[in-house]
């Protein structure tokens, strides 16, 4: 497609165009990229967004290795493990690391980067009540610490109108990306999920207007489109779990190999980025903090966070999934014990349900795909 | 048949005659057998110091609290939890806003009897394990255990459970789990660890704003489901009880800088874990403290000690088990002298601020350790610790499920290092779960790190 | 003065004799399954070339996994302190030791004294150590003592990616099935072990001179691969399997002058 290729075009650029933007004196602000931290504010304040999302890398995991133990969420130790690696451009250019204090294994994250490097760290507290005035009031301060943290950063006041002007922005980012993503409620879906992914990912990296011209393009022509080209008889297939991290495709490439079709995925750097907007009341920085903190679906570090659950199982029915792939990272605690009464839930429902782990490593792949692909079979003999 | 046991445990004839149809009824529950009574006294006289009579005194005290959790169901009208790491004078408040009323910590007092003294935690981990919380997982043995004791039924689902999440992800989830699978209704105590590096021993105002208002919501939803309400006077009286035996207690910490240490860490910790909890019979917890302190100091004046003069002494980083304290044995045994235990001794600083508002006396009481704000605050602690004692190493028996006491272990052996120039060893453990490590294989390290600062010590001596 | 040291490892069981500080006589003996008799047969041998006896010992300190079951040794002092006296002994600029045994395995941060600073050990899994080669070379028809100089003639390791002796067994399996040279595989498999155990000691750092003891120094392909990872150049001792019990005998001496 005309637009995927202007994209991947513009990505393969970026880390020459970021240098560029360095060189002239524009801030980069990295920040932590599981979704509780306004990126509008970063762009309205001039600087440049770069999120902190990539993962699936067993190098970057073994980095980490000699200044935290081994019991730590792979992605968490990633974070601070491509920083040690000196290989992934974004961490090591950045003027500023934001970091949402999210769950624990995300706050050694600010620690690491914190104690380890002479980097600037911003913390910005996520309550874990998230439903309760006192917790919006709190995470709302945060934000207008932030708002301070940014300007003393780049001198530049985060006037209203350009906050305006930067939510406008990402809710139309947001918009493209889910009319896009769905696409893939027809059978056999417009977009693969392989191919979805990858588009929100770029999300992540590209230059936001840029990305939304791509998307609106994009969209334009998948529309023209009468049928998908994947397989008809392709089950359906909803992925959920913690985050899905840029690089971590491995879990998606099986399943589509095995003659799946990813959906929907419902994941930090997957649904949770573009399902809700931003709402337009009055006081912007309280608009984002309903949209960042209550809007969109809890993690489950919150508590509690049945409500994504329930969202879950909305979807797998709304999206007529014939199979539900919980896919988690290996030690994330909360996730590991909501599975349990998930799995409950999927029984009840008499919907098929595989539970996946990953620590991001190599060795791990022929497991997996024996997992998936014994799956995707009995699905199929059922059906 | 359980006299002789009981006995042993520090209860008077009286006592005994009172309380053993209530024994009799609770080992029934929990499945202890006359052979696993056989076997605890034998183990209770082969771990703790029983020739003081402050550990039997304290003995009791325990056992009495896992007859009143256990027969909570029977006994009182309605059963309130509680979790840690949490304070305990804000539960201690709410138990005493009513006779009818049971509140308490039902993983820790499990811990402390079926573990510690019975030795028959496995079933319940086990349990725990099968009902999502996985041994792949790296879970906490504590959580397991109470998640466990739901799944065997030997405490009831209860009204409600006050899920402090101040510190701990995983215990307040533990509480979610347990409501979906029990339908044990839980009101959460929030929070974000967000404090910034430099900022202990500040206390951020917001943070502690927050906390505080959290806490009049926990108590508001406590009085809607118990009936009664949690008013000031009651913090008060619960924060002067807990002051009282505090008292008691630090005398009993302070003469632990005598050399030779009179008392074994493994005996401490059954007064270490009283400061954790919510207790029913707190005047019994502080005669008891008193007791011990009057024979501690008998035996400084004859010079008798449980590890031997001039041994190198440590600081143990986080606390010594709960469910194997024979580990503490075996490391005081190997040379190691341990006069402070990390937490604890943080937690029973007494507080320094008193606000008119009590709660937040409470609240701000959490905050003025480091260990619940930042790394730093935590290592800045240690630091302190380790000089005041003048100590001569670390010993890091980590709890390795921990993503807030086990994460930092590597943070704080460089600050130790760079900071004080001391070793520190760090063992991978887990504090509630015997199954875990394996004792020979950390008796080889034990000792070298033992010789190794003997070494140090003799050859400093020689300067 | 006549001093001796007993190392008894979970593979294999030494004695070194020291009279005033020099080496008279050692001796190696598989440690097989009977840990009490091992002790005595072991030294025993290692007297019987020097014209001495067990009673013409002055001190004697046992070590390593059998230490307690050594009844005519004095003392037993843990072999990690027994080793870093007797690397610092053959070579004094030793400042970090590898140490990889039968079973376990051990980095040793130690200062001029010979006195140890820090240390990480690893006995609770076979990956990093002596077992784990003895399974590979199994698994590749070879003899143990083969390895290191079949892999020197590799000129493309394969990656080994299992970080389980388990799995990894299986792994060589499919390379061989493959058709992978066996000197790929093995300096595959030398890196894989080189790599365990360098990560074991990144917390408490390397500092030169890095010394390489244990039965496993005899491999010079493992030697190259930590080598390689590390960057530097590292020393063997020419006997690093008795270095436990050299330090035991050294540390005896030590303890006789005391008293």
């Amino acid at each position: 497609m005309e637009s995927i290729s202007r994209l991947s075009n513009h990505l393969e650029k970026r880390s020459i165009e970021l240098k560029k933007l360095k060189d002239k004196g524009i801030k980069l602000v990295g920040f932590s990229g599981l979704g509780y931290l306004p990126e509008e504010m970063i762009y309205a304040s001039g600087s440049v967004p770069l999120r902190f999302i990539r993962g699936g890398d067993p190098e970057a995991v073994a980095a980490s290795a000699a200044y935290i133990p081994r019991f730590v969420c792979p992605f968490a130790r990633s974070q601070f493990g491509y920083r040690v690696l000196e290989e992934e451009f974004c961490y090591q250019i950045i003027d500023l690391f934001a970091c949402a204090i999210t769950c624990q294994h995300m706050r050694r994250v600010a620690d690491l980067f914190d104690l380890y490097t002479d980097l600037d760290v911003f913390r910005l507290g996520v309550p874990h009540g998230y439903n309760t005035e006192q917790g919006l009031k709190y995470y709302l301060e945060g934000l207008h610490l932030l708002k301070d943290k940014l300007e003393r950063l780049t001198g530049n006041k985060i006037k209203n109108e350009k906050l305006k002007n930067a939510i406008n922005l990402y809710n139309k980012m947001r918009e493209l990306l889910k009319k896009i993503s769905l696409m893939r409620k027809v059978q056999p879906p417009l977009i693969s999920g392989r191919e979805f992914i990858n588009l929100n990912h770029a999300s992540f990296f590209a230059d936001p207007t840029f990305m939304v011209e791509v998307l609106e393009s994009l969209y334009e022509e998948l529309n023209k489109k009468e049928k998908g080209d994947s397989d008809s008889n392709a089950l359906r297939i909803l992925l959920t779990g913690p985050n899905l991290a840029m690089g971590d495709y491995k879990v998606v490439n099986l399943t589509e190999g095995a003659g799946a079709s990813i959906v929907i995925e419902e994941f930090c750097g997957g649904i949770r980025h573009y399902w809700d907007n931003v709402d337009d009341n009055g006081d912007l920085l309280e608009a984002l903090s309903h949209r960042y903190l209550r809007k969109r679906a809890p993690c489950a570090f919150m508590r509690p966070s049945k409500e994504r659950i329930d969202l879950v199982v909305k979807l797998a029915k709304e999206f007529e999934v014939d199979g539900v792939i919980w896919y988690q990272l290996t030690y994330c605690e909360t996730y590991d014990m909501e599975s349990y009464y998930f799995a409950e839930i999927m029984k009840k429902m008499d919907m098929p349900m595989l539970k996946l782990e990953s620590e991001y490593d190599t060795a791990e792949i022929e497991q997996l795909r024996t997992r998936i692909e014994t799956f995707i079979e009995a699905i199929k003999r059922r059906k | 048949m359980y006299t002789s046991f009981l006995e042993l445990c520090g209860f008077t004839p009286n006592e005994i005659r009172k309380e053993l149809p209530r024994v009799k009824k609770a080992f029934g529950i929990l499945k202890i057998e006359p052979e696993d009574v056989k076997l605890a006294e034998k183990r209770i006289q082969e771990i703790f110091d029983i020739k003081l009579e402050g550990i039997r005194k304290i003995l009791s005290i325990w056992i009495k609290e896992l007859l009143a959790l256990v027969l909570a169901k029977e006994e009182k009208k309605k059963i309130v939890y509680a979790i840690m790491p949490s304070p305990a004078e804000s539960y201690t408040a709410a138990m005493l806003a009513s006779e009818d009323l049971y509140v308490g910590y039902p993983d820790y007092v499990l811990q402390m009897t079926m573990g510690a003294l019975f030795n028959k935690l496995d079933p319940i981990l086990e349990a725990g394990e099968k009902m999502g919380m996985g041994p792949g997982g790296a879970h906490c043995g504590l959580n397991k255990t109470r998640l466990g004791a739901h799944a065997l039924g030997i405490i009831s689902r209860g009204d409600l459970s006050l899920a402090w999440g101040v510190a701990c992800d995983e215990g307040p989830k533990t509480d979610e789990l347990i409501h979906e699978i029990f339908g044990m209704p839980v009101q959460y105590i929030n929070r974000s660890q967000d404090s910034d590096l430099k900022e202990f021993p500040r206390i951020n105002p917001r943070a502690l704003e927050y906390l505080t208002g959290e806490i009049r919501r926990a108590y508001k939803r406590f009085g809607e489901v118990a009936g009664v309400k949690v008013t000031p006077d009651l913090v008060m009286k619960a924060i002067k009880l807990r002051t009282e035996f505090l008292e008691n207690y630090n005398l009993i910490s302070e003469i632990m800088r005598t050399d030779p240490i009179p008392l074994s860490q493994a005996d401490f910790l059954l007064f270490h874990m009283i400061t954790s909890v919510c207790i029913r019979d707190n005047q019994g917890a502080i005669d008891a403290a008193r007791i011990l302190y009057k024979e501690l100091k008998q035996r400084v004046e004859k010079g008798i000690g449980v590890v031997k003069k001039g041994a190198p002494r440590v600081l143990w980083g986080n606390h010594t088990p709960v469910a194997d304290p024979s580990i503490t044995k075996m490391v005081e045994n190997l040379g190691l002298a341990v006069p402070v235990s990390e937490i604890h001794y943080l937690i029973s600083r007494i507080p320094t601020k008193v606000f008119d508002d009590p709660i937040k006396t409470v609240a701000n009481r959490f905050f003025e350790m480091g260990i619940t704000t930042s790394v730093t605050g935590r290592i800045s602690d240690i630091i302190n610790i380790c000089k005041d004692w003048n100590l001569d190493g670390v010993f890091w028996f980590n709890h390795f499920p921990c993503r807030l006491i086990g994460t930092d272990a590597m943070m704080i052996k460089k600050a130790v290092k760079d900071q004080l120039g001391i070793p520190m060893l760090i063992l991978e453990g887990e504090m509630y779960d015997t199954r875990i490590y394996n004792a020979q294989q950390m008796r080889t390290r034990v000792e070298t790190f033992a010789q190794m600062l003997k070494m140090t010590k003799a050859t400093k001596g020689k300067e | 003065m006549l001093t001796a040291g007993v190392d008894v490892g979970a593979v294999s069981a030494k004695t070194v004799i020291l009279k005033d500080k020099e080496i008279i006589s050692y001796y190696i003996l598989p440690t097989g399954s009977d840990v009490t008799q091992i002790g005595e047969n072991v030294t025993s041998n290692a007297l019987m070339r020097t014209g001495f006896s067990l009673n013409d010992l002055d001190y004697i300190i046992a070590t390593g996994y059998g230490q307690n079951s050594i009844p005519f040794a004095n003392e037993a002092i843990s072999e990690i302190i027994c080793h870093a006296k007797g690397a610092i002994f053959l070579i004094p600029t030793a400042r970090t030791i590898i140490d990889i045994g039968g079973q376990d395995s051990k980095v040793i941060r130690v200062n001029e004294d010979g006195n140890v600073i820090d240390f990480a050990m690893n006995d609770k899994c076979a990956a990093g150590t002596g077992r784990f080669l003895e399974v590979m070379a199994r698994a590749l028809d070879l003899e143990l003592t083969d390895l290191g100089s079949v892999s020197l003639n590799s000129k493309n390791p394969c990656k080994i990616s299992s970080v389980c002796t388990v799995f990894a067994e299986s792994e060589v399996v499919s390379l061989r099935a493959e058709k992978k040279a066996r000197e790929d595989i093995i300096a595959g498999i030398h890196k894989s072990i080189a790599n365990r155990i360098i990560t074991m000691g990144l917390q408490i750092g390397y500092e030169n001179q890095i010394v390489f003891t244990g039965g496993v120094a005899k491999n010079k392909g493992v030697q190259k691969a930590l080598e390689q990872e590390l960057g530097t150049k590292i020393a063997i001792p020419s006997e690093p399997q008795i270095v436990g019990a050299l330090g035991a005998a050294l540390l005896a001496s030590l303890s006789k002058t005391k008293t």
